[in-house]
């Protein structure tokens, strides 16, 4: 490629084992932050669903230690401010997406950005983000899913100072707070954030005391070569030369009734180069499911994913940066132009994961993951309690984790790291509402070798009159088996009123009034399996039909397993089952996209879902 | 009835001390577990270390006794067949593990997750509910569909029984009904109630918690009952204790109602008994380094009292039972060092084991390890026992550091100091954990090292940090055992509060705290400790309102009363906040958890204090080695620890051999035998 060798790469003046020692404390350093914030947030949603999005970059701004790939350059560019402006203890706030190319990528993610200083000179940064539970905007939560402006979505701070010379701006913070239905809440969050910065600089000073301020520096470089290298060995191990892969997969909706959208990557390698190119992506929609894909974190999530497959003891950072190139077409869903609104960009976020995936799992020999149950979905449920109280609830909700090399996916886990479910007996004593179920949708995960994991159903009543938003995605599409896996089952949403009427909800909607004693049975999909399914294990079917993850006419239909009375496998009936099932085949494909109708019939289906769902609710 | 007992269960060995109480002798003996039948190994124990000290069985007064059943029994997932009874809805609860997956991104393509303790087949849910946050009834049981799915899991073949129902932390109500009908259909089967195991909301790790006690309970109740019928075969009449993972004892009875509260057990002991002889030398804030064959665990003792947790972390499962904050870290002797694609050298936490063990071993491990690392540098004379074994295979120890020196291009020496230099700082780190990152500045600690690396790696940590003294008890290798001695009878009471400074005075907080004294008097009184030896401790758990903290505020009882109510508490949350987190919040104090801790006080063991003799080492010098540090070769001389004198003075670089570790003295360290016979090392010279 054209560009030059990044100036870190060659010879480093620093003894190795200092090198490991920085690179571990760093690494070390990360975790910290991360429990800092965790622990003093007031939100659930930063608290119970912990966000790791800690970073550490060089002076440069180069992202040393974290995995989203650093912006530094971006928000300075975007600040009033130049860099030589920064002094110690000063700490620059944005939550505005497009000031920092989509680091953070809608606008309840606030991040905080501190410029550390030793002995005067700067010798890198810090930044920490996290999602706040409101910043104002047309919906509590801040996420609308029907909005055609980012001016809809909620106050947004461009980069400036929040910390002075270590003063807070309390007039700004007050400012800001101001503006979002739940302040307290903001202003505390804001506060966690900016401590598990300053926790990074309290590490990075020690750091600079036992080796140095100049070792300190050369480490940082050293670092980043270190996994430039790594990079470049599995680039040349696992990615072919010469061949260009694709891959095409939708997400359902925008939540106006606009679908579905396609997400188009090509990936090949020319030399130490490997090309990621979006171009056949669908251009922006009108709703809220644009996704603001930053370069650099695109980038870093690719290395992330060669790292994690094939080594994952290497370091994430932005050394590996000139190794890919990247085309973001302009005006497309995953690079739309301002003032797109960008609000529930969680779907095209997952599917763009997705993508990735598969179309590595084309390329590399031996080496495939199944599609996933589509996004992070979400619900916000807030009103006013009979009291006069107000009340907002944000949860995030799991699915079913795709089947993976050499081992199944998990039952409503979370694809995201470090997330966790707020536990019900929290729901149940801070809001008015109770969980009746909680529960694995049997079936609902792709049949395979190694089976995709089931989505999940949660059934909440509300005790208090109110309004919902949620989105969730995978409702037209399915998360596409792989190498003779099937297909998983989709998300529903049903709507119970206490009169026992019941209606079906598309996958996003916003504000949708609920009365005391309705009921909502939230339910997400499962993800893909991998393998031929006539290959399982028959007695593992067996298990999981005594378990209850899966019918006995499953167990039949998809993995030829017939079960005796009591229970064990019939073998004999199985094996006329399973060549049956075999004779009457088209063999297996590589990936099974599930009846999906052709392009045209599904665009229909999706805007006359939308029309009918507005006419009722209008 | 002479002589007290501390026994240490370990996976491999099992250690002894008995306490002579008219001599104050301390008799050490070692012998090897029994995993199968562990009872057989404790009592084949204390009856060759009762032999040993010149007494017998029958003349043991008091017995403490510590475990890794449990832990183990955690690990290898060999526990009992567990039934589960929740409610109706929520069967999944623990199958869906709160869906958590590790970092960092794609961390769930490596994820392996152990199928639940209570499996599914195994769990029924019932009707019924509880309100929240009232505590009301909103839904009765269904006797009938109780009975019937008790019947079927007795049938099914399970051998212990939990009772977890949502919101039970408000209403033990339906959980206590529901054990009355088990114990009417199944009168045979051990059970639990999360109300009674975990009185506090968050439903899964309180239902995780109880399966895990149901878990060990059938294992622990016979191994129990096995030993106490040995001990009376043998004519004893001690009373026996166990040790909790909070380092604090209950009785036999106690622990087969609740062995959840053992699962660390083990590490427990060696920290009590660090704080206890820190305590006793006037250093009363040190850090605890405990390092072993495949892990060192680390702590802080903050006044002489060990840190303690309520999350409580084996394997991947983390549930809530108090135990000491152990950080626990894959560094030991018998970690492996392996130098990655980026060339960086990770050391650990993949461990050779006891079988090949060390290259040095000659077992026919040829991977490097830390020992092989510290055997390459001389800092294991010749002569010592390593692994029970007489001669070292140096040339193995060599040969397998030699592939890493390779890879790196240094020498043979560079590469093994880099390993230890790398799994010094492994070690760093966890103790950075439990100190810097909770607001404690290790400059102001001590160290105390034990376990049989610890000795060895301590100096250098010590220099890291620039925690000083470092304190080298006697026996550092059976450091659990001798801290079961210093231990109290001890157990906590607590109830979830919930409730924030707006709507509660310091008056109510006193009421709820004299309620679960109340319940902890009763505990004491039927462990059988004299009212009069009663001691109680208060706290409650605090965080800003929603926070999801609890930090543990000491209360004083009384001051609750008065005028000023809940500022104390408050001032002083605010503050430890404010040290740790370096911001405090105009929000307001909830407290979540209310707390009360009951102890008796048991005489186990005193420390000796002996005459001081002349600073001169040379009568223990058995030898010298050539010993590298950092860069260059010393000639070190080696002392044999046993002929060391109280006042006795060495000036590093130095080796200290024992009986069951060797101490690295490093240059520019200097150290003293202490009055109690422990080993202190200061930077700098000698006085």
């Amino acid at each position: 490629m054209s560009s030059s060798t990044p100036a870190f790469v060659g010879e480093h003046d620093i003894d190795q084992t200092t090198l490991d020692i920085i690179e571990s404390t760093l690494s070390n350093t990360r975790d910290e932050m991360d429990r800092v914030v965790e622990t003093t947030a007031i939100s659930p949603v930063i608290r119970e669903q912990s966000d790791q999005f800690p970073l550490i970059a060089d002076a440069e701004g180069r992202m040393v230690m974290g995995q989203f790939g650093s912006a530094i350059d971006t928000i300075l560019a975007n600040s009033p401010f130049e860099r030589e402006d920064l002094e110690d203890g000063d700490v620059i706030a944005t939550n505005d997406p497009y000031m920092c190319a989509g680091a953070v990528s809608h606008t309840p993610d606030m991040l905080l950005l501190r410029p550390i200083f030793y002995e005067d000179d700067l010798v890198g940064f810090s930044s920490q983000w996290g999602n706040l539970m409101d910043v104002g905007g047309k919906t509590p939560g801040s996420m609308p899913v029907q909005a055609s402006t980012i001016f809809e979505e909620g106050m947004r701070l461009p980069p400036v100072k929040l910390y002075k010379q270590g003063e807070i701006d309390s007039e700004l913070l007050r400012s800001f707070a101001h503006n979002t239905r739940l302040p307290e809440h903001a202003e505390a969050d804001i506060k966690a954030l900016a401590a598990g910065t300053k926790a990074a600089e309290t590490r990075v000073h020690e750091l600079c005391d036992r080796f140095g301020k100049e070792t300190y520096v050369e480490a940082c470089d050293a670092i980043l070569d270190r996994t430039r290298n790594g990079m470049v060995d599995l680039i040349h191990e696992f990615i072919p030369e010469g061949e260009r892969y694709t891959f095409e997969d939708y997400v359902d909706d925008d939540g106006m009734g606009n679908g579905p959208i396609k997400l188009h990557l090509e990936i090949y390698r020319e030399g130490e180069t490997v090309y990621l190119d979006w171009t056949g992506t669908d251009e922006q929609v009108p709703g809220t499911v644009n996704f603001l894909l930053n370069e650099k974190m695109f980038k870093m999530f690719t290395g992330v994913f060669l790292i994690m497959a094939f080594d994952p003891l290497l370091t994430f950072n932005d050394g590996y940066y000139d190794l890919f190139e990247v085309t973001l077409p302009e005006g497309s869903v995953i690079q739309p132009e301002f003032p797109a609104s960008l609000g529930n960009r969680l779907p095209l976020m997952a599917r763009q994961f997705d993508v990735l995936q598969a179309t590595f799992s084309k390329l590399i020999d031996g080496f495939s993951v199944a599609g996933s149950y589509g996004t992070s979905p979400n619900l916000v449920y807030a009103g006013t309690d009979s009291d006069g109280n107000e009340f907002q609830m944000l949860e995030i909700l799991y699915g079913g984790i795709p089947a993976r090399p050499g081992g199944d996916g998990l039952d409503g886990h979370s694809w995201w790291p470090l997330f966790r479910t707020v536990p019900a007996e929290y729901q149940e004593a801070y809001y008015p509402l109770t969980i009746d179920e909680y529960s694995t949708r049997a079936d609902t995960g792709g049949a395979g070798e190694f089976r995709g994991g089931h989505g999940i159903t949660k059934i909440y009543t509300f005790e208090e009159d109110g309004a919902i938003t949620f989105q969730d995605d995978r409702a037209h599409t399915y998360p596409w088996g792989v190498d003779g896996g099937k297909h998983a089952q989709t998300s529903e949403k049903k709507l119970i009123r206490a009169d026992g009427t019941e209606a079906e909800l598309p996958s996003k909607v916003e504000n949708v009034a609920v009365e005391a004693r309705d009921k909502l049975v939230f339910s997400t999909a499962g993800g893909g399996g991998l393998g031929d399914p006539l290959e399982r294990e028959a007695a593992v079917v067996a298990e999981e039909v005594e378990r209850g993850l899966l019918t006995e006419t499953a167990a039949r239909s998809d993995f030829g397993v017939v079960l005796t009375e009591n229970g064990t496998v019939d073998e004999a009936v199985t094996d006329d089952q399973r060549d049956e099932i075999r004779a009457n085949r088209d063999g297996l494909q590589k990936f099974d996209y599930g009846p999906l109708p052709d392009d045209e019939t599904l665009e229909a289906r999706i805007a006359d879902e939308r029309r009918t769902f507005e006419n009722r609710n209008n | 009835m002479t002589h007290n007992l501390g026994v240490d269960v370990g996976g491999t060995f099992t250690d002894v001390i008995v306490f002579d109480e008219t001599t104050h002798e301390i008799t050490i003996d070692k012998v090897l577990s029994t995993p199968s039948n562990p009872s057989e190994g404790v009592v084949h124990g204390i009856e060759e270390a009762t032999v040993k000290a010149n007494t017998s069985v029958s003349e043991l007064d008091l017995l403490f006794h510590g475990t890794t059943v449990v832990t183990n029994m955690l690990l290898e997932e060999t526990g009992s067949r567990v039934g589960l009874i929740t409610t109706a809805g929520h069967e999944d609860i623990l199958h869906l593990a709160r869906a958590w997956t590790p970092g960092p991104l794609y961390g769930w393509m490596d994820m392996e997750k152990p199928d639940p303790l209570a499996d599914l087949v195994d769990t029924h849910g019932i009707a019924g509910t509880i309100s929240s946050p009232d505590g009301k009834e909103t839904e009765s049981l269904d006797e009938g569909e109780i009975r019937d799915a008790v019947r079927e899991l007795e049938a099914a073949g399970v051998e212990s029984l939990t009772v977890a129902l949502l919101n039970a932390y408000l209403n033990p109500e339906h959980e206590e009904r529901v054990r009355k009908i088990i114990a009417e259909e199944a009168p045979e089967l051990p059970v639990s109630i999360s109300s009674e195991i975990v009185p506090e909301y968050g439903e899964y790790e309180r239902t995780l918690t109880t399966v895990i006690n149901d878990y060990a309970r059938p294992t622990v109740i016979e191994y129990l009952e096995d030993l106490d019928d040995s001990l009376a075969d043998a004519d004893s009449t001690a009373t026996m204790n166990v040790v909790r993972s909070d380092g604090g004892l209950m009785s036999s009875k106690a622990a087969k109602e609740r062995p959840v509260e053992l699962a660390l057990s083990g590490p427990s002991g060696g920290v009590v008994g660090a704080a206890t002889i820190a305590s006793k030398k006037g250093v009363p804030d040190v850090l605890t380094l405990d390092m072993g064959g495949t892990s060192t665990d680390v702590s802080l003792v903050e006044d002489g009292t060990p840190e303690t947790t309520r999350q409580t972390k084996v394997g991947y499962r983390e549930f809530k039972s108090r135990s000491v904050d152990v950080n626990t870290v894959g560094a030991g002797g018998g970690s492996i060092a392996r130098v990655q694609l980026s060339g960086s050298l990770q050391v650990g936490p993949e461990s050779s084991g006891a079988d090949p063990g060390p290259a040095c071993y000659g077992l026919g491990g040829d991977e490097p390890t830390v020992t092989d690392a510290n055997v390459v540098l001389g800092r294991i004379p010749p002569g010592v026992q390593l692994g029970g074994r007489m001669e070292l295979d140096r040339e193995a120890a060599h040969d397998a550091v030699a592939t890493v020196a390779d890879e790196r291009g240094t020498s043979v020496e560079e590469a093994a100091q880099a390993i230890l230099d790398i799994v010094n700082e492994n070690m760093h780190s966890a103790l950075r954990v439990v100190s810097v990152e909770q607001g404690y500045d290790p400059r102001e600690f001590g160290l105390v090292a034990f376990g049989g690396a610890g000795p060895m790696h301590a100096n250098a940590l010590a220099d890291i940090m620039d925690a000083y003294p470092l304190i080298i008890p006697p026996g550092p290798g059976v450091m659990s055992a001798f801290g079961f001695l210093t231990s109290d009878i001890q157990n906590e009471f607590s109830e979830t509060y919930l409730e924030t400074e707006e709507d509660v005075d310091g008056r109510d907080v006193y009421e709820k705290l004299q309620d679960l004294e109340a319940e902890a008097t009763d505990w004491l009184v039927s462990e059988g400790v004299d009212e009069t030896d009663h001691e109680f401790e208060y706290f409650a758990e605090c965080r800003y309102f929603r926070q999801d903290i609890q930090m543990s505020i000491p209360v004083t009882i009384e001051n609750l009363r008065g005028e000023t109510g809940l500022a104390e508490i408050k001032g002083d949350f605010e503050s430890r906040h404010d040290r740790q987190f370096g911001f405090s919040l105009d929000a307001p104090l909830e407290i979540a958890n209310l707390r009360v801790i009951g102890k008796g006080t048991l005489q186990g063991v005193t420390i000796e204090e002996q005459e001081l003799t002349d600073a001169d080492p040379s009568a223990a010098e058995i030898d010298d080695n050539d010993v590298y540090f950092s860069g260059d070769t010393y000639e070190t001389p080696i002392y044999d620890r046993t002929k060391l004198r109280p006042g006795n003075e060495i000036d590093g670089p130095a080796i200290v051999t024992d009986d069951d570790s060797t101490v690295v003295l490093q240059p520019d360290h200097s150290a003293t035998i202490d009055r109690y016979g422990n080993i202190e090392i200061n930077r700098g010279e000698g006085q």
